[in-house]
This record gives C-alpha cells, sequence and structure tokens, in this order.
C-alpha cells in the first residue's frame, strides 16, 4: 500500500511537471490529487488498530467471581462489571480476605464468600479483610475447641456447635460418646493425627517436615511421614547428571540434544522435569525451541536445590539487529588500503552490535573474535580487534519446514584479493585466502547452524545432511595448487579444488562431539536470599556475556548473569583455543589485514639506467632490459578481488521414513515423556507423517506414509479381540463367526490393516466408504480396529467394511464379517424411555397440530390414545426408526385441549409382540400468548443519559415468566415477568431497542423503543397545586428536589419539602409562599409564588 | 383304588401342591406380610439407592458421564469448532484465547454457573428414563409407587464434591391399608472436587494473563503453585503447538480437571 501511494505521489508529480506553463491551475490540480491521495489512503487505513478491543477486569456479582484480562464485550455480555485494569487485584470487589464458614476457612473474595455461604444451605459466614492466606487458614484453626453432641459426638470449635458442647475436652473423654481413646492413626493436613473411634482427630502423632521431603502416607497399612522425594529419576541418554536422586520440589532440565549457539539438533526439544510428592513429572518447553530449558542451584538454609524453568527464547534480533557491523564490509576491493575512517565506523557499529548482543530482552551468545595483536596494528585496527565478535542465538530457533527466510542470516562471506605480480606470473590469491580453505568452510557451515535449523547438521536422531549448506566464488580457480601457493603451508587441502560441501567428517563438532556436550544451560550458583522471594528465579537476568577463555567456561558464581558464570560444558572452549589466532581472520579478518597489504614497486631504478663501460654496456643492457622488464610490470599487475560466499538452507529432511515410529518412545517406570510433537516427526524423514489426532494418546503418532502409494489399506482378521467362546473361520475376503450368538449380547470383532487406516462399515453392499456412515470402532487412523455390537434376535448379520489410508484410496471391495444370532426367547415388552416434547411440558398458544416423538429401546411399533386404554384399543399406529442407537416413534398430532390440557397415553408392541402394560402418559399444557404488559420509558425524548429499562410481561406458559433481550441482548435481570437493564452515562442521540421476549414454550412478544436522549435544559413546571387542611400538596413535571420558603430565597437557602408518592408536600399557616424546584440535570425553576 | 387310580391322585395332589406354592409365593407379601409405615420407609430408602445408581451409572449422558465429561473437555460439555483442541481424545476447551500479537490472552469466562447450566440441560434425557424405571418397579409389590410431576434437576457444584438435587415427589401407598409414605427431595453426591480444581484453573489463567508468560514477576509456575498447596494439587502441564493443556487433579481423587489455553503460531 505504502508503494501505491507513493507511487500516486510520483505521478501527482508529474502532472505538475507537464503542466508548468499552466501554473496556478497545476497548483490547484496537485492539490487535487494530494487530497484524494490522503483521503483514499485514510479509507485503507485498518480502523480495527486504531480502536482495538478493550480488556480489562470483570466482576461476575452473581458468582462472586473476578476475571483477569477479559474483553469488554464479553464481560457486558455477561451482566458483568467492567474495570480497565486488567488486573483484578486491583479493585476493591476483587480484593480477598478471609471467609470463614463454619469450620472451614478460603481465601476469596466478599461476594464469593456470600456465594459459597448460599451454597452449604445458607450457613452463617463471616469475611474479614486485609489477612493473608496462611494466617486465614490459621485463624480456622482457632478458637476454642471441645466435643460437640449434636447428632453424635464430634470434636470441633464452640462457634460451630449447636449442641452441648464440652470446652477442651476430647469425645474420647466424655463417658457417653462412647469413643474410644486413639483407635487408629490417619493423615491430616500432611500430618499423622490419632483419631478416636468416633472419626474425630485428636493429637498430633508425628509432624511430617514438609521442607524436608517428608508427607504423611499410608502404605502397606501404616500411616507415617514418608519420604516424597524422587530416590530415583528418568535417566535420559542425552543430557548429564539425569537419572539421580531429587528432592520434592526440585526442577531440573533435559534435552533431546546438545544444546547452545549452533549446537542444538533439528527437530530437538527442551524439557523441564519436576519431583512433587514423589512423582517425576515433566513439562514440555515450548516446541520449535520457542522455549528453552535454562537451569540453576539455588542455595537455601546450607541446602542446595536445583531449579529449572522454560524460558521465551527471544532470539529474532541476534543476527540481524545485533549484528548491524558486517554490513559494514566492503565486498570490493580499493585500490588503496581501507581508510581509517571506514575502520572506525567498523569499530563503532561492533561496539553498538555487542551492546545489542548483551542486552537483556535477547537470548543471545556473544561470540568474540579477536586476533591475537600484533606490532604493526594502528590504533583503529587495535580497536577494532577488542570489540570483533558475532552475536549468535543462544538456542538455535526452531523452523523446520515453516521459515525458511532466517537461514539467510548465516550467510556468510568473504572479500579475497588476487593479484597478478608480474607479465610472467598469473592471478593468485594474494589475500583473504583462509576462505578457501576447509577451516573457513567448518567454521562458517557453524554459524549457518546457529540460525536456525540450518545448513549440513543432524537431527535428534543423529542423522546427517548437508544439503542445506555449500559453497561458491567468483571466477574460476584453475590452478590451486599454484593459485594458493602461499598458503599451502598454512591450508595443505588447497592443493586440491576447494571444497564446495561440508562433509559429516569435516564438521566443526561432530555427533561423537556432540554427545559430550550434554550439560545443557547451567546459569551457576545462586543464594535464595538474593532473588525475588516471590517470583522465583529471575531469568531475565540470565544473559550472555562476554568471555574469557573460551564458551563455556563456568568461572564464577555471579548471581544470574550467565555470561560471567558462563555455561557449563567447558569442552567447547578447547575447540577454539588452537584457533585463536587466526580465528578472527579466517571468519571476518579482512577489515583487519587489509590495511597491512599493500603492493609494492620498485623505485630509484633509472638514475642507473645510463652508466657506461663494457660491463657497463652489459649492465646497461641488462638494466634496459629490467627497465623494460619492470615497465611492463607496472602495467602488467593487476589486484581483483573476489568474493567467497555460502549459501544457507534449511535443513534437508532425508528422503525416508525409516525412523517415524522412534518419534515419542520413552515410557518407563517413570512415565511416559518426550512426547511426539509434528516437529519432532517431521524432522525424521519426508515420508514421516504427524497424525494429531493422536497426540496425547499410546496410538503412533508418527507413520510411514508411502506419498505416491495410493493403493488401499489390506484388511485382515484379528482373531485375538473376538469375544470368548467364539472363533472365526477366514474366508476369502472376510470371516465367519461361529456359533451364532446369542441375542441382545455385546459382541467384540477386530480386524487388522496393514498401514494406518481408518474404517467403517455398513450392512449395505452397495455402499462405497463416503456413503457409510458407521465407524468399525472409534474413527481413529490406527492399524488395529476393534468393535463392539449389541445383537439383535433372530438376525443374520453382514458386516461390509472399507478402510481408507491417510494417503490412499478407500478399499473397492469390502470386507465381510458374517455372523447369525440365536433366536432368542424375547420376553420383555419395550421400554418408553422418554419423549419430546416431555410429560407436563407446555405448549405455544395457538398451536393446533404437534410432532411427538417417542423413544424406545428396540425395533417396536407404537400406538397412543387420549385414553389409557389396551394396545389393540388405540386407534393410530406407527413404525419406529432406527437412528443413532434409539428408535424413535413419530406422531403427527392434533392437539385438543381440555381446561388447557391434554393427555395422550402411548404404548408399543416389539417384534416378539411384547406389549407394554402400562401405558406411557404424556400430559402436556396449553400456554397462553405471551404479552409485554408494560415497558418503561415510553418511546419519545427522554431527558436523561441514565435510566432503567423495564418490561413486564403476562401470560405465556408460566403466568408471564420469560426472559427478555434487547437488541439481543438479555436483560441483566430477567428470566421472570419483570425484566430490567440499567443504562448509565449514554450518549446523547436517537436509540432504538428491539425488545423480545420469550418463554419456555417457545411463546414469543416484542416491543420497539425508540428513544430520543436529549439533555434536559428545562426546569421543572407545576402540572397540579392543592391543598388539603395545611399541607400544600404539589405535583411537577419531572422528579426534582424542592424547598420553599416565606420570602424570595435560591435554592439550597429555603426549607426542603417532603416528598410522598411523587407529590412535594409542606405545611402552610396562610400568606404568601415562594417554591423552587432543582431537577437532576440542574434546572431550577423561577421562584413559584403561592398565595395560601 | 387300583393302582392307576392312586397314580392319578398322586398327580393330582402333586398339581395342587405346586399351585399352592406358587400361588404363595406370589402372594406372600400383600397376604402374609403386611404394609406398614416401617416397611414403606425402607422401601423409600430402596428408591433413593436406585436413583443413586441412576447418577452413578456410566451411561451416555448419565450424570456421572457427564461429570467426567465437563471435567475432561474444559467446564464445556458443547464444542464447536474453534473452541477447543484435540488432544489425548479429549476436546480440551480453551479457557483463554489467544489475541493476536499480544502476549496476554483473552478470558473466556467460564464460571461455575455455566457449568451447573450445562449440566441441568444435559441430564434430563437420562434421568427421567431411568427415573421412569424406578416408577415401575412396583408392579408385584404390595404398595404403589406415585409419582407428580416432572422431576426437576439440580446440579450444585461445591469446592469438594458436586451434588445433584432431584426434586420429585415419590408417593408409596400400601394397596391394601391407607398407608403412604413420600418424599420429594433425593440428592445424589458426587466425589468429585471440581469446584476446587476450577478455582485451580482461574488461578492459572489470572496468573497467565496478567503476566504474559514471562519469566518476570508473577509469571504463573506450576511448581511454585504446587509447592505452595504442598501437592494437594498437581498440575500436569503439556504443549501440543502453540496451545497449552493443564490437567488438574486433587490429591487422593481421581476426577480431572483440564482445559487449555490457546497460543498464537509464530508461523502463521
Amino acid at each position: 500500500m505504502i508503494m501505491f501511494i507513493s507511487k500516486l505521489f510520483k505521478i501527482s508529480f508529474i502532472v505538475v511537471y507537464v503542466m508548468k506553463e499552466r501554473f496556478a491551475r497545476a497548483k490547484a490540480l496537485f492539490e487535487i490529487i494530494i487530497i484524494i491521495v490522503a483521503i483514499f489512503s485514510i479509507s485503507l487505513l485498518n480502523f480495527k488498530d486504531v480502536k482495538a478491543e478493550e480488556y480489562g477486569c470483570c466482576f461476575l456479582k452473581s458468582e462472586g467471581s473476578c476475571f483477569d484480562n477479559t474483553s469488554k464485550q464479553e464481560c457486558t455480555e455477561k451482566g458483568g462489571e467492567f474495570f480497565s485494569s486488567p488486573d483484578c487485584s486491583a479493585y476493591s470487589k476483587c480484593q480477598e480476605g478471609c471467609c470463614k464458614i463454619g469450620t472451614e476457612c478460603s481465601y476469596v473474595n466478599k461476594f464469593k464468600c456470600e456465594q459459597t455461604a448460599n451454597d452449604y444451605n445458607n450457613l452463617d459466614f463471616t469475611f474479614q479483610e486485609g489477612t493473608g492466606e496462611s494466617s486465614c487458614s490459621l485463624s480456622c484453626q482457632e478458637g476454642i475447641y471441645g466435643c460437640c453432641l449434636d447428632e453424635g459426638c464430634k470434636y470441633t470449635t464452640s462457634n460451630s456447635c449447636s449442641g452441648e458442647f464440652y470446652e477442651n475436652k476430647l469425645c474420647s473423654d466424655v463417658g457417653f460418646c462412647g469413643c474410644t481413646k486413639n483407635s487408629y492413626n490417619q493423615c491430616y493436613e500432611g500430618d499423622v493425627y490419632s483419631f478416636d473411634s468416633c472419626g474425630n482427630k485428636e493429637s498430633l502423632v508425628k509432624k511430617c517436615d514438609y521442607q524436608k521431603g517428608l508427607k504423611c502416607r499410608e502404605e502397606k497399612n501404616k500411616v507415617d511421614c514418608y519420604s516424597i522425594n524422587c530416590e530415583s529419576t528418568y535417566k535420559d541418554e542425552n543430557t548429564k547428571g539425569t537419572g539421580v536422586f531429587r528432592k520434592n520440589g526440585e526442577s531440573w532440565c533435559i534435552y533431546d540434544s546438545a544444546t547452545g549457539p549452533g549446537l542444538d539438533s533439528v527437530g530437538s526439544r527442551h524439557y523441564r522435569h519436576i519431583c512433587i510428592n514423589g512423582e517425576e513429572i515433566e513439562e514440555p518447553c515450548e516446541d520449535y525451541r520457542n522455549e528453552f530449558c535454562v537451569y540453576a542451584d539455588v542455595t537455601v538454609n546450607g541446602e542446595t536445590f536445583r531449579e529449572a524453568s522454560c524460558k521465551i527464547n527471544n532470539y529474532e534480533k541476534c543476527m540481524t539487529e545485533c549484528n548491524s557491523a558486517y554490513e559494514l564490509i566492503p565486498m570490493t576491493y580499493d585500490d588503496d588500503d581501507l581508510y581509517k575512517g571506514e575502520v572506525i565506523d567498523y569499530a563503532n557499529a561492533m561496539e553498538n552490535d555487542l551492546k545489542c548482543c548483551l542486552s537483556k530482552n535477547n537470548d543471545c551468545y556473544w561470540l568474540p573474535l579477536n586476533t591475537t595483536k600484533t606490532e604493526d596494528m594502528e590504533k583503529e585496527q587495535l580497536k577494532l580487534n577488542e570489540v570483533n565478535g558475532r552475536c549468535l542465538p543462544l538456542v538455535v530457533p526452531g523452523n523446520l519446514g515453516e521459515n525458511s527466510k532466517i537461514c539467510e542470516n548465516g550467510v556468510n562471506s568473504a572479500l579475497t584479493v588476487w593479484s597478478q605480480d608480474s607479465v610472467i606470473d598469473t592471478n593468485d590469491c594474494s589475500s583473504g585466502c583462509e576462505a578457501y580453505s576447509n577451516k573457513w568452510l567448518q567454521l562458517s557451515n557453524y554459524l549457518c547452524n546457529a540460525a536456525g535449523d540450518c545448513g549440513a547438521k543432524y537431527n535428534w536422531k543423529n542423522e546427517f545432511n548437508n544439503d542445506g549448506f555449500s559453497r561458491k566464488w567468483d571466477s574460476v580457480i584453475e590452478d590451486p595448487e599454484d593459485d594458493f601457493g602461499d598458503f599451502l603451508d598454512q591450508y595443505p587441502e588447497l592443493k586440491n579444488m576447494p571444497l564446495t560441501k561440508i562433509t559429516e567428517a569435516l564438521l566443526l563438532i561432530n555427533k561423537e562431539k556432540l554427545a559430550e556436550l550434554n550439560s545443557g544451560l547451567y546459569a551457576g550458583k545462586i543464594n535464595y536470599e538474593d532473588i525475588n522471594k516471590n517470583q522465583g528465579l529471575d531469568y531475565n537476568k540470565i544473559n550472555t556475556g562476554i568471555f574469557t577463555g573460551g564458551f563455556f567456561d563456568v568461572s564464577a558464581d555471579t548471581l544470574g548473569v550467565l555470561g560471567t558464570a558462563g555455561i557449563a560444558a567447558a569442552e567447547v572452549a578447547t575447540l577454539f583455543t588452537g584457533a585463536d589466532t587466526t580465528f578472527g581472520n579466517i571468519l571476518f579478518g579482512n577489515i583487519i589485514q587489509a590495511g597491512g597489504t599493500a603492493s609494492e614497486s620498485g623505485g630509484g631504478w633509472l638514475g642507473t639506467l645510463f652508466s657506461s663501460g663494457t660491463i657497463g654496456t652489459i649492465v646497461t643492457v641488462a638494466l634496459v632490459v629490467f627497465a623494460v622488464f619492470t615497465i611492463l610490470n607496472i602495467f602488467a599487475t593487476t589486484k581483483e578481488s573476489r568474493v567467497v560466499s555460502t549459501e544457507c538452507n534449511m535443513w534437508n529432511i532425508p528422503n525416508n521414513g525409516d525412523n517415524c515410529e522412534d518419534c515419542g518412545k520413552v515410557d518407563n517406570e517413570y512415565g511416559k515423556f518426550k512426547e511426539c510433537s509434528k516437529y519432532k516427526c517431521e524432522s525424521l524423514g519426508t515420508l514421516c507423517e504427524f497424525i494429531e489426532e493422536n497426540a496425547g494418546t499410546d496410538r503412533p503418532a508418527c507413520v510411514k506414509v508411502e506419498s505416491r502409494d495410493v493403493s488401499s489399506p489390506i484388511i485382515s482378521a484379528w482373531p485375538e479381540n473376538l469375544t470368548k467362546g467364539f472363533k472365526l473361520n477366514e474366508e476369502t475376503k472376510g470371516y465367519k463367526i461361529n456359533p451364532d450368538v446369542p441375542a441382545y449380547t455385546r459382541l467384540s470383532l477386530g480386524i487388522k490393516t496393514d498401514k494406518v487406516a481408518q474404517c467403517k462399515f455398513s450392512e449395505n453392499v452397495d455402499d462405497n466408504y463416503n456413503e457409510m456412515v458407521s465407524y468399525f470402532g472409534e474413527g481413529y487412523y490406527e492399524t488395529k480396529h476393534s468393535l463392539n455390537i449389541l445383537t439383535e434376535p433372530n438376525k443374520k448379520y453382514n458386516l461390509y467394511v472399507r478402510c481408507k489410508g491417510k494417503t490412499s484410496n478407500a478399499n473397492e471391495a469390502s470386507y465381510l464379517i458374517r455372523f447369525n444370532t440365536k433366536e432368542g426367547p424375547d420376553l420383555t415388552a419395550p421400554i418408553i424411555e422418554t419423549s419430546d416434547p416431555l410429560d407436563g411440558s407446555y405448549i405455544q398458544a395457538d398451536l393446533t397440530k404437534i410432532l411427538i416423538n417417542i423413544y424406545t429401546n428396540e425395533p417396536t411399533k407404537c400406538k397412543y390414545s387420549s385414553e389409557n386404554e389396551d394396545y389393540d384399543g388405540m386407534k393410530e399406529e406407527t413404525n419406529c426408526i432406527s437412528r443413532e442407537n434409539k428408535f424413535i416413534c413419530s406422531f403427527n398430532v392434533n392437539l385438543k385441549f381440555e381446561d388447557k390440557l391434554v393427555n395422550y397415553y402411548f404404548k408399543c408392541s416389539d417384534n416378539a409382540e411384547n406389549v407394554n402394560e402400562d401405558a406411557y402418559p404424556l400430559t402436556l399444557k396449553q400456554s397462553d400468548t405471551l404479552v409485554i404488559e408494560d415497558y418503561s420509558p415510553k418511546s419519545g425524548t427522554l431527558y436523561s443519559n441514565s435510566f432503567t429499562l423495564n418490561v413486564a410481561t403476562s401470560g405465556g406458559a408460566e403466568n408471564g415468566k420469560a426472559i427478555c433481550s434487547y437488541n439481543g441482548i438479555e436483560f441483566k435481570e430477567t428470566d421472570n415477568i419483570i425484566h430490567s437493564q440499567e443504562f448509565e452515562d449514554l450518549a446523547l442521540g436517537n436509540y432504538n431497542y428491539n425488545i423480545e421476549c420469550i418463554d419456555v414454550a417457545g411463546n414469543k412478544a416484542s416491543q420497539i423503543i425508540n428513544l430520543n436522549i436529549i439533555k434536559d435544559v428545562y426546569y421543572p413546571i407545576i402540572t397540579q397545586l392543592y391543598r388539603q387542611d395545611n399541607t400544600v400538596h404539589v405535583v411537577l413535571d419531572e422528579d426534582a428536589d424542592c424547598e420553599y420558603s416565606r420570602s424570595d430565597f435560591g435554592f439550597g437557602k429555603g426549607t426542603e419539602t417532603e416528598k410522598v408518592v411523587g407529590e412535594h408536600l409542606f405545611i402552610v399557616e396562610g400568606g404568601r409562599y415562594y417554591f423552587i424546584c432543582n431537577d437532576s440535570e440542574g434546572n431550577i425553576n423561577p421562584a413559584y409564588s403561592i398565595n395560601v | 383304588m387300583g393302582k392307576r387310580g392312586q397314580v392319578t391322585l398322586f398327580v393330582i395332589l402333586g398339581i395342587v401342591i405346586v399351585v399352592l406354592v406358587a400361588l404363595f409365593l406370589i402372594g406372600r407379601k400383600t397376604i402374609f406380610m403386611p404394609v406398614t409405615t416401617e416397611s414403606l420407609e425402607g422401601e423409600m430408602e430402596s428408591i433413593k439407592e436406585a436413583i443413586i445408581s441412576c447418577g452413578y451409572d456410566n451411561s451416555l449422558n448419565s450424570p456421572n458421564s457427564l461429570l467426567q465429561a465437563i471435567g475432561k473437555q474444559g467446564g464445556y460439555l458443547e464444542t464447536p469448532e474453534g473452541t477447543y483442541i484435540l488432544y489425548a481424545d479429549n476436546k480440551i476447551s480453551y479457557l483463554c484465547y489467544n489475541i493476536p500479537d499480544k502476549e496476554s490472552c483473552s478470558n473466556r469466562m467460564l464460571t461455575l454457573k455455566n457449568m451447573e447450566d450445562q449440566l441441568n440441560e444435559n441430564v434430563g434425557y437420562f434421568m427421567d428414563s431411568c427415573l421412569n424405571e424406578i416408577k415401575n418397579t412396583g408392579n408385584l409389590k404390595s404398595y404403589n409407587i406415585i409419582v407428580q410431576d416432572k422431576p426437576n434437576y439440580q446440579f450444585v457444584i461445591r469446592p469438594d464434591s458436586v451434588v445433584l438435587n432431584v426434586n420429585w415427589l415419590v408417593t408409596l401407598k400400601g394397596k391394601s391399608k391407607d398407608i403412604s409414605v413420600s418424599e420429594d427431595k433425593f440428592e445424589v453426591m458426587f466425589d468429585y472436587p471440581l469446584g476446587n480444581l476450577y478455582d485451580v484453573s482461574q488461578e492459572v489463567i489470572n496468573g497467565w494473563d496478567v503476566f504474559s508468560g514471562e519469566a518476570v514477576s508473577g509469571n504463573f509456575d506450576t511448581l511454585t503453585y504446587m509447592l505452595a498447596k504442598k501437592g494437594e494439587y498437581k498440575l500436569y502441564l503439556k504443549k501440543p503447538y502453540p496451545d497449552k493443556v493443564y490437567t488438574i487433579t486433587k490429591e487422593g481423587n481421581e476426577y480431572i480437571f483440564q482445559f487449555a489455553i490457546q497460543g498464537e503460531n509464530r508461523f502463521a
């Protein structure tokens, strides 16, 4: 849209230029175009952004519940009170306090306390504000305890005893309770208590220190404090330090692979494990490594606990904004050295990148790329060297199959210089030639790996693929040994053509090394007192920083700064120590080195050109030749810049499906861990498909799918699933079950398919797969399918089964399962289960005909009559149809009410001619028309912008009880005969309210109210004035406050009148009285003079 | 009497004995066991138990199965498209919807009353049919079962249990004597701490909303919460991308309440 608008502006300028001679006219035209463009642009603006949905706190008084971050619309629709702050704790109505109901305490707000008390049959309650949750629960334990005799003996507080109370006495001490002291032990709030034989808690036997991992439990009939620590935990092969003892409340990280800058494998995920009450629970961090797991050792009172957390991976800026310096690198060689000014610019930009990388808001890692200082380095180069580095994501983001653009951040390039030093020489690489080395290839691939699921790397099953990364260069290298002559000592591999692709053997960090880097992301040792006690470990403080001595060096115990504390797995540091001196050069050293090279040309030879003598002649000739040669050299020497760059693409998924079933395979005594996900599954192969319906179940979630395989699944019998006592005999395409099955039996059948498939069946041989409506089993995609059938008597079953794979066609020919049912004795009459409408229902007014459905449990014929007579005597008969395992019999009945009631009696007869003895009675009640009896305010002008819309209904099914709404929104008070809705502070203007009411029988009534709300600028007017004895009565045309006095006065200085039923009264003695009123809008009438 | 005559006599005698025994078995309750108020009260207890067993039945739409479903589906029995995530074979409702480009989510405002209303609306279909069967059991007994009106069902979700109140006037009237016993309120109690679990879910959502999932102040941490409650509640958190599914249980009780929080797909 921006492009479009700018084009419009350009067009407008062109127009002005063409019409320059008619300047005034052109100017006017230009202005018109500007206006048109502006209007057009504004109309394209998305006003949704301008007027965004408002979110805040919603209070529902009816429930006493407060909901944070609710949309205003949702809140209003549900009849709640909306507050603009999303945090409800800011509002008094949501303030929590101690609610005591009986002997139970809870920490809730006052309205919820009332609501709960109502639920417990209106028990008495007390509510105390300003207490904390723990002091609230303690307060319930306070009070005078004793034995309460009230329908038994109960040990409780005096407040909750309504019978005879024995203060400070256990019930086992009260003789006539008959309770035996210390009859048994039981757990109570985590500790061991003794209980008497009447079930009353007596005394504390043993306190179980939860902090120390002890809790009361009953094991093998013994109640005691047992350890709730996790004595042993799941040992993960990819994470060091797992499988050990963990204390209750500890949490730790588990990873699918090594983790860190450039290390995470494709498809890998982080997990947080928790030990709580003796159980090990896994919480996966968000997939695609959108969250990563980081852990620390927290010391509390001398004891160390491991704590882990899944943290959001803020990687986006790491390789973009925090690597902006690299945009300044020139990609062409200038004959002059790089200007010092450019080096300074570059150093400054690099410094900014460093700050960006270390920012708290980013989860980045700063890779320092300092080289060894040399004496010939100039001041600017020294500065650059100090800050030289590259910003990488701390944890590689996952993007497989979703976002390939992210890999562009991992592209690397280098400027090399090729020069021809003499006429007899060829172009050789003279500077930056490391870019052709294997080392550069390795490190560039590492950079690519760090950007995302990019480059040549492994997936989480250690399958390697290198198609995602390659190197290329300008111009052709004809003779590597010659071209790289000066560098062969350092990079002997350059004798051969430089590699375009990297092999597994050449990887900077191969899988053996990765397997060693399995300590994860460790934030160091932290004292509990140093962290915010309410919030837990603040992982935002964890950041990356400049390391001393390498990558992952645990060298300091500074609070929360991951950078200086380092990341565990110090082995990686050794990878780079050998390359320290040239690391920076190899990757990005052009800038630092470029200034040092310069072409050299000889000088001062002209002076010796014209010396004399034979030798002199020979020398002269030689000199001349030399001179000519040198002159020629001057014109022959060239320098050209060539760029070496990489292509960094999304990691290539292996073209197979051999390992699909390995996804989500951890299932052991500790639990089911490392659940399969789409990301994990798809990283295993192009033929691996994730079945979303199977997520979280025991069914395979990642299956191999032959993408080009359209052959339908092969169905075979599953004899093990057949109900015991029966056998199946396989036939050509199906099987038969013998012997015959008794009637009304639940028979279990099964089939298997050679691939995951969904199966259906029908009793109609002609139905194709899409026409079949019944699933064989649950309808899931799996390889084993089980069906349960409730058999009917005397029936030959032919079940035609067809299946369909995920990508394949359904079976053309069906698989037939046959069996017969016995001639079972059916002695039971059919059961009429229910009807629609139900017995006692109200029928809409003025309905003369109705469809009545009767539901039975078996195939039947049914009749009805208005008399309770024998089945044979009943008149109307209908056959019932089967639908979803139910049998429905429908009757179209003419309604003939008598005294607003009509009775019908239904009886049914099944196929064995069993008939109902008792009829199913159905009484229907005729309702009256629902009417809106009255409403206010009436249509017209309203002088107040706050009012209550009231509607009264009558008639209908329940004497006017109905639910009313206005413009589709339910009244706040409704479901009754009076309906009301308050409106406050409405803007002035016209309002249309479409009132609709509906009752339980479906009777409707509606009314439209049109209101015009205008500001009330009129003062109250007397509409009626009369005297009764010595009291004057005044009636006004609107509601107002009034005063009177014996003399003229200003409002506020008189005596208030008495308001009684819409009249203003005041006592008089005779004479003149002045009377002034003030309405709600502040309109005050000029004083009325009343002569009495 | 000849042999043939003796045989005939014994056959007739046998038939008479059989008939008498049959009559006794059929009519013993009316003839030999008169109806009393105590016996009718005992029968009323049987009816109460029958109603309770209706409540505990596992058939479709029975109170028990409705309660199980509402717990597994995040407080909603109806799950329209777009309001749930299918996970572990359950349609788990979102109780907080994603707001595009915002880190917090929009509270769906599930209330206890919502759940009670849904349960009330759906329980009639099964319970009416089950109660109908109870009504028909008095046929061969010494009393009549008279029921009036249509039963009314009211679920009440309490913190540590759910109660189904069945308001249904049942009168047991003796066939031979003018004695009757009536009851109009029956209560079925389910040991499902749905109220407590619902409260926990709201704490999760409110914590999650306000602090937008960042590990800064106030982020809802399942472990911190479980430790604060001394393990009384267990929270299992799964993350089928991009959503979150919480499953909550209370110690010593197998009932579960699970719900989902909708996430934002970064790649969409």
